[in-house]
C-alpha cells in the first residue's frame, strides 16, 4: 500500500515520504497485592510528508487505503499553505540488526510485582503501593521512492508511587525508570529506597526564603535539562524565541557543564538510529564547557541556518550532562550546608520557556555539616535556568536513565533561591 | 463496525467469565493551523481510528486497543483479554440496543481554508500594530470532528458526533534583553463560528499584560493572601480538589477527599459544580465515553461536600450512582471518572473590597498550569500574570511567582468571591489521557496561599 501511495503522489507531482511507527505496548498495573489493570495497545500510524508546489505538508493516518483523496488532500493543503519550503526528502538507509524478541513472562512479572507490594503489611503505615509496567516493542519505518529505513526498540518503563499516612498526613514517593528487561532486585532496591525517604518526610518543614547551596539530585536535574531542552533547538532560535539565541559559540553556563546527546551510544536503554526524518543520528556535544557549541536541528532548519542536519527532527535521545568524578556521597560532603532539593512538581507550568524563569514546587533536606538534618517540604525552587547552570560548581557521576529522551546525574549549585515560610 | 460484529465482539469477550465487556469505536479528524512569522506554516492534518475493547472482573480490569478495524484482528485482540479471566459465563448472547444517535448541528459560517487563512492573516497584522515591542505571533486554529459508539454487555448502544473548534493567539513581546510573552485562547464545542467572536477585549488584554511583564520584577516568596483572576483561575479548584473528587482515586483510597461526604471541608463561600451539559462549553458531551449521559453534577455546597465524579466500574466500589463522568482521550485509552467543565459558583463581593482589605499579597490575575497529588491534596500552580498588592493597592507586576498549598487548607481559606464568573479552555491529563476541560471561576479572594518568587523581603 505505502509503494503504491508513493507511486500515485509521483503521477501528481507530489514527493511523498512516509513514516510507519508500529507499537505493541503490553500494560500491568498492580494495587496493594492485587491486579489493578492489564492492558494491551497494538497500534498503527502513518505519518506522511509530502513536497509540493514548493510546500512541505504534513498528514498522519491510521489508515492509508484511500489513495485519492489523500492525494487531493495534499495538493489542495499545497495551494494555501505558505511555507517556504526548503526541504526534501530522506536520502538515507538503514536496516537494524534482527533481533530476536524474547518474550517476557508476564505471569511471572505479575506475581513479582504483587509480591513487592508485601511491603504494605511490613509497613503498618502504608496505605498503597502501587506498580506499573510498560513493556513496549515499537518499529519505524521510512519509505520513499528510493530509501528505505527500518528500526524497532524495545524497552521497559516502571513507575511506582506508594504513600503513607501517620496522625492523617499522607505522603506520596513516585519513581519512574526504564530499562532494557524486568530485573525485580533493581526495582526493590528503588522501592526500600522511596518508603525511607518517605518516612523521613513525615517530619518535613518548610523554611523562609532565602539564597543556599543546592544539590539537585538526578532525578530533578533531568527533569530541568528536558524541560528546557528547547532552548537547543535551531527552530527556537531562528524564530527568535530561544533562551540562546545569538549565543553560538558563546559561553552560556559554567565550565562544569557539558550537554551531549548520545542517541547510539550501546550504554544507554534506547538507541534511535535515525530521526523522523530519516537523518542518520550520532554522539555529539551540544555544550562544551559551558560553550553553546551545536543547535539541534531538523533538515529544514538546518537549512535554513546554514548547518548540518543533527537528526533531531522529533527526536532526543541520550540528551545527559557529562558526568563529574564525584559520587553523590561526595557531593553532599562538599555540599556541606544547604539543602539538597530530590523531587519537583509542576514543570508543564512552573518553567517560563521564553525568560527561563523556573518556579516550582519542591522538597528535599536541609543539610548541616554534611549529614542531613531535617526533611523539607512546602519549598519551591525559584531561580532561572540561566542563573542555575551558571552557578554549577560541580556535576556528579551518578547518571542515571529516566526515560529514552534524557538521563543526568546529580549536580551541586550554589546560591539559588529556595522560597518559603517557616512556621 | 456492524451492529452483528460488535455482538460478537462482545459474545467472545464475556466467553470466559467476565461480568462487565465494552466495545469502543472512535474515529477522528483534525486540522491544526499553524500561523507562524506572518505566514500560514502548516496545516497539520491527523485522521486516526481505532477500537478500545473493555472487560471486568470483580475488581480487575482488562483494556485493549487497536487502530485496526479488521474483525480478524480485533477477535484475536479479545482472546488476549480474556485469557485472563476464569470463571463461570455470566453473561452470553447479548444483543445490542438500536443505535442511539446524538447528533451536534455545525455551523462554519462559510469558513473555508481560504476564508481561514484570510481571517489568521488578519489577526497576525492586527496584533503586530499594537507596539513596536511585539517580535513574534503565533496563532493556532484546531478543528476536531470526532466520532464515537459505545456498546456494552447491557446492549447500551450509542454514537456521539462531536465538534470543537479552539483558537491559540500568543505573542513574544522583546525590549533590549527583557521578553515575556501574553496569549490567549478561546475554544468551544462548536463550528468555525466560533471566529467570529469578538475579542478586541482579549487582545487589549495581552497587550496590556505582556508589556507590564515585560518589565516585572521578581515576585516575594513567602505567605500571603492571594486574589485570584477569573476564568483560569479556576485551575486551582480543578487540581486542588477536582481531581481528589474522581472516583479512581477515591475508590482505591488514594483521595484526600476519601470518606468525607457529609463533611465540612471548604469555607461557606465556596460552591463547586460540575456541569458536562452547559452548550457549547469546550468540556460539554451529550453522553460520556461510556454511554451515559452527562449531567450537573454538584460536588461542594456551601462548603460541604456533597459528591463525587463517578463511573461505571469504580462505581462497583463506590456504589454512589453515576454521573455521567466517564472520560478518555481516544480509543487507547480506558476510560475513568473525569472532569468537564468545573466552576466555582458566584456570590457578590467586588474585586475592589478584596484589593482594599490586602495590606501586602499577590493579584494572580491569570493562572498557568497547575498540578496536585490527590492522594496528599498538595498542589502547585505557576502564575502567567500577577502583580503584588500593596496597602490595598495594586502594585507591580511580577514574573515567576507560583502558588503551592494543600487541597484542604485553601477550600477553607476562600475568604471572598465575586460575581464576574468566567470561563476558560484547557486539556486536562490523566490517566485515561488528556481530555478538554472548562474551568470557571470569578474572581476571590484566598486568606493565605504560600507564594514562590526569589525575593525574600517585601
Amino acid at each position: 500500500m505505502i509503494t503504491k501511495l508513493i507511486k500515485e503522489a509521483k503521477k501528481n507531482n507530489i514527493e511523498l515520504e512516509v513514516l510507519t511507527n508500529l507499537y505493541d505496548v503490553t500494560s500491568i498495573e498492580v494495587l496493594n497485592g492485587k491486579l489493578k489493570k492489564f492492558d494491551i495497545n497494538r497500534d498503527k500510524a502513518y505519518s506522511l510528508k509530502a513536497l509540493y508546489n514548493k510546500r512541505k505538508i504534513s498528514l498522519k493516518y491510521s489508515d492509508i487505503s484511500d489513495i485519492p483523496t489523500i492525494i487531493n488532500r495534499i495538493k489542495s493543503f499545497g495551494d494555501i499553505i505558505d511555507n517556504d519550503n526548503v526541504d526534501s526528502l530522506c536520502e538515507n538507509d538503514y536496516q537494524a540488526e534482527e533481533k530476536k524478541r524474547v518474550e517476557p513472562d508476564y505471569k511471572q512479572i505479575k506475581v513479582d510485582l504483587i509480591n513487592l507490594c508485601k511491603y504494605k503489611e511490613q509497613y503498618k503505615d502504608i496505605v498503597n503501593i502501587y506498580f506499573g509496567l510498560n513493556l513496549s516493542n515499537s518499529s519505524t519505518v521510512i519509505d520513499n521512492e528510493n530509501h528505505h529505513l527500518q528500526d524497532s526498540t524495545t524497552m521497559i518503563d516502571l513507575y511506582s508511587s506508594i504513600s503513607m499516612s501517620k496522625n492523617g498526613v499522607v505522603k506520596t514517593k513516585y519513581l519512574e525508570y526504564y530499562d532494557k528487561e524486568f530485573n525485580v532486585g533493581k526495582l526493590k532496591k528503588k522501592v526500600e529506597k522511596a518508603i525511607k525517604d518517605l518516612e523521613l518526610e513525615f517530619s518535613a518543614t518548610s523554611i523562609n526564603t532565602a539564597k543556599h547551596r543546592v544539590l539537585l539530585t538526578n532525578n530533578v536535574v533531568n527533569d530541568l535539562l528536558y524541560t528546557m531542552s528547547d532552548m537547543f533547538y535551531s527552530k527556537q532560535i531562528y524564530m527568535k524565541v530561544s533562551l540562546l539565541k545569538d549565543k553560538v559559540g558563546k559561553k552560556v553556563f559554567s565550565d562544569k557543564v557539558t550537554i551531549l546527546e548520545e542517541p547510539v551510544n550501546d550504554k544507554f536503554v534506547v538507541n534511535k538510529h535515525f530521526d523522523r526524518e530519516g537523518t542518520l543520528t550520532y554522539n555529539k556535544i551540544i555544550v562544551d564547557k559551558g560553550v553553546f557549541k551545536l543547535p539541534l536541528n531538523n533538515l529544514e532548519y538546518a537549512y535554513k541556518c546554514g548547518d548540518k542536519p543533527t537528526g533531531n527532527s522529533g527526536l532526543l535521545n541520550n540528551l545527559h550532562l557529562e558526568c563529574g568524578k564525584c559520587s553523590f556521597d561526595e557531593l553532599l560532603e562538599k555540599l556541606d550546608n544547604g539543602i539538597i532539593i530530590d523531587s519537583i512538581q509542576g514543570l508543564h507550568a512552573g518553567i517560563n520557556h521564553v525568560t527561563g524563569d523556573i518556579s516550582l514546587q519542591a522538597e528535599g533536606k536541609l543539610v548541616k555539616d554534611g549529614k542531613v538534618v531535617k526533611a523539607l517540604n512546602m519549598i519551591l525552587l525559584s531561580t532561572n535556568i540561566i542563573e542555575l547552570l551558571n552557578n554549577v560548581i560541580e556535576v556528579g557521576s551518578d547518571l542515571e536513565e529516566f526515560g529514552i529522551a534524557s538521563s543526568s546525574p546529580s549536580m551541586l549549585v550554589d546560591n539559588i533561591t529556595i522560597s518559603g515560610s517557616e512556621e | 463496525m456492524k451492529k452483528e460484529i460488535k455482538e460478537e465482539i462482545l459474545n467472545n469477550l464475556l466467553s470466559t467469565g467476565a461480568d462487565f465487556a465494552e466495545v469502543y469505536e472512535e474515529k477522528e479528524t483534525s486540522k491544526n493551523y499553524v500561523y507562524l512569522d506572518s505566514k500560514l506554516d502548516n496545516i497539520d492534518y491527523c485522521e486516526s481510528e481505532g477500537v478500545g475493547l473493555r472487560i471486568a472482573k470483580d475488581d480487575e480490569i482488562f483494556y485493549a486497543s487497536s487502530s485496526s478495524r479488521d474483525k480478524d484482528d480485533i477477535l484475536s485482540l479479545a482472546d488476549s483479554l480474556k485469557s485472563n479471566v476464569n470463571g463461570k459465563v455470566i453473561y452470553n448472547d447479548v444483543k445490542l440496543n438500536k443505535e442511539e444517535r446524538f447528533t451536534q448541528e455545525v455551523n462554519n459560517n462559510g469558513y473555508d481554508e481560504k476564508k481561514i487563512k484570510s481571517y489568521l492573516q488578519r489577526l497576525d497584522k492586527r496584533i503586530r500594530k499594537l507596539d513596536k515591542r511585539i517580535s513574534q505571533v503565533g496563532l493556532r486554529l484546531i478543528v476536531t470532528d470526532k466520532l464515537i459508539n459505545v456498546v456494552n454487555h447491557t446492549g447500551i448502544n450509542k454514537t456521539e458526533e462531536r465538534h470543537s473548534t479552539l483558537m491559540y493567539v500568543n505573542a513574544i513581546f522583546k525590549d533590549g534583553d527583557k521578553s515575556s510573552n501574553s496569549s490567549f485562547s478561546f475554544g468551544e464545542c462548536k463550528g468555525l463560528e466560533l471566529l467570529d467572536k469578538n475579542i478586541d477585549k482579549e487582545i487589549e488584554t495581552m497587550l496590556k499584560y505582556g508589556l507590564d511583564k515585560l518589565y516585572a520584577g521578581n515576585c516575594v516568596g513567602k505567605e500571603m493572601p492571594v486574589i485570584l483572576g477569573p476564568g483560569f483561575g479556576a485551575v486551582i479548584f480543578h487540581e486542588a480538589c477536582g481531581h481528589a473528587m474522581e472516583a479512581e482515586a477515591i475508590a482505591t483510597n488514594a483521595s484526600v477527599l476519601c470518606g468525607k461526604i457529609g463533611e465540612k471541608i471548604a469555607s461557606d463561600k465556596v460552591t463547586i459544580i460540575d456541569d458536562g451539559t452547559i452548550d457549547g462549553l469546550w468540556g460539554t458531551t451529550q453522553i460520556d465515553d461510556e454511554g451515559n449521559s452527562t449531567q450537573r453534577n454538584v460536588l461542594i455546597k456551601d462548603g460541604v461536600l456533597v459528591n463525587y465524579l463517578n463511573d461505571e466500574l469504580n462505581n462497583r466500589k463506590l456504589n454512589m450512582g453515576l454521573t455521567g463522568s466517564s472520560r478518555r482521550e481516544n480509543y487507547k485509552y480506558a476510560p475513568v471518572s473525569r472532569m468537564n467543565n468545573t466552576y466555582l459558583q458566584p456570590m457578590d463581593d467586588t474585586i475592589e473590597d478584596m484589593i482594599k482589605s490586602i495590606d501586602f499579597g499577590l493579584y494572580a490575575i491569570e493562572l498557568g498550569g497547575g498540578q496536585v497529588d490527590p492522594e496528599t491534596g498538595d498542589f502547585n500552580f505557576s502564575c502567567k500574570t500577577a502583580y503584588m498588592v500593596r496597602d490595598g493597592k495594586i502594585a507591580e507586576c511580577v514574573k515567576g511567582a507560583s502558588l503551592i498549598g494543600n487541597t484542604l487548607s485553601i477550600l477553607n481559606n476562600v475568604e471572598m468571591v465575586s460575581d464576574d464568573l468566567k470561563y476558560d479552555v484547557g486539556f486536562c491529563g490523566a490517566s485515561s489521557g488528556s481530555v478538554p476541560v472548562t474551568t470557571g471561576e470569578p474572581t476571590i479572594k484566598v486568606s493565605k496561599i504560600l507564594v514562590g518568587g526569589e525575593d525574600s523581603d517585601n
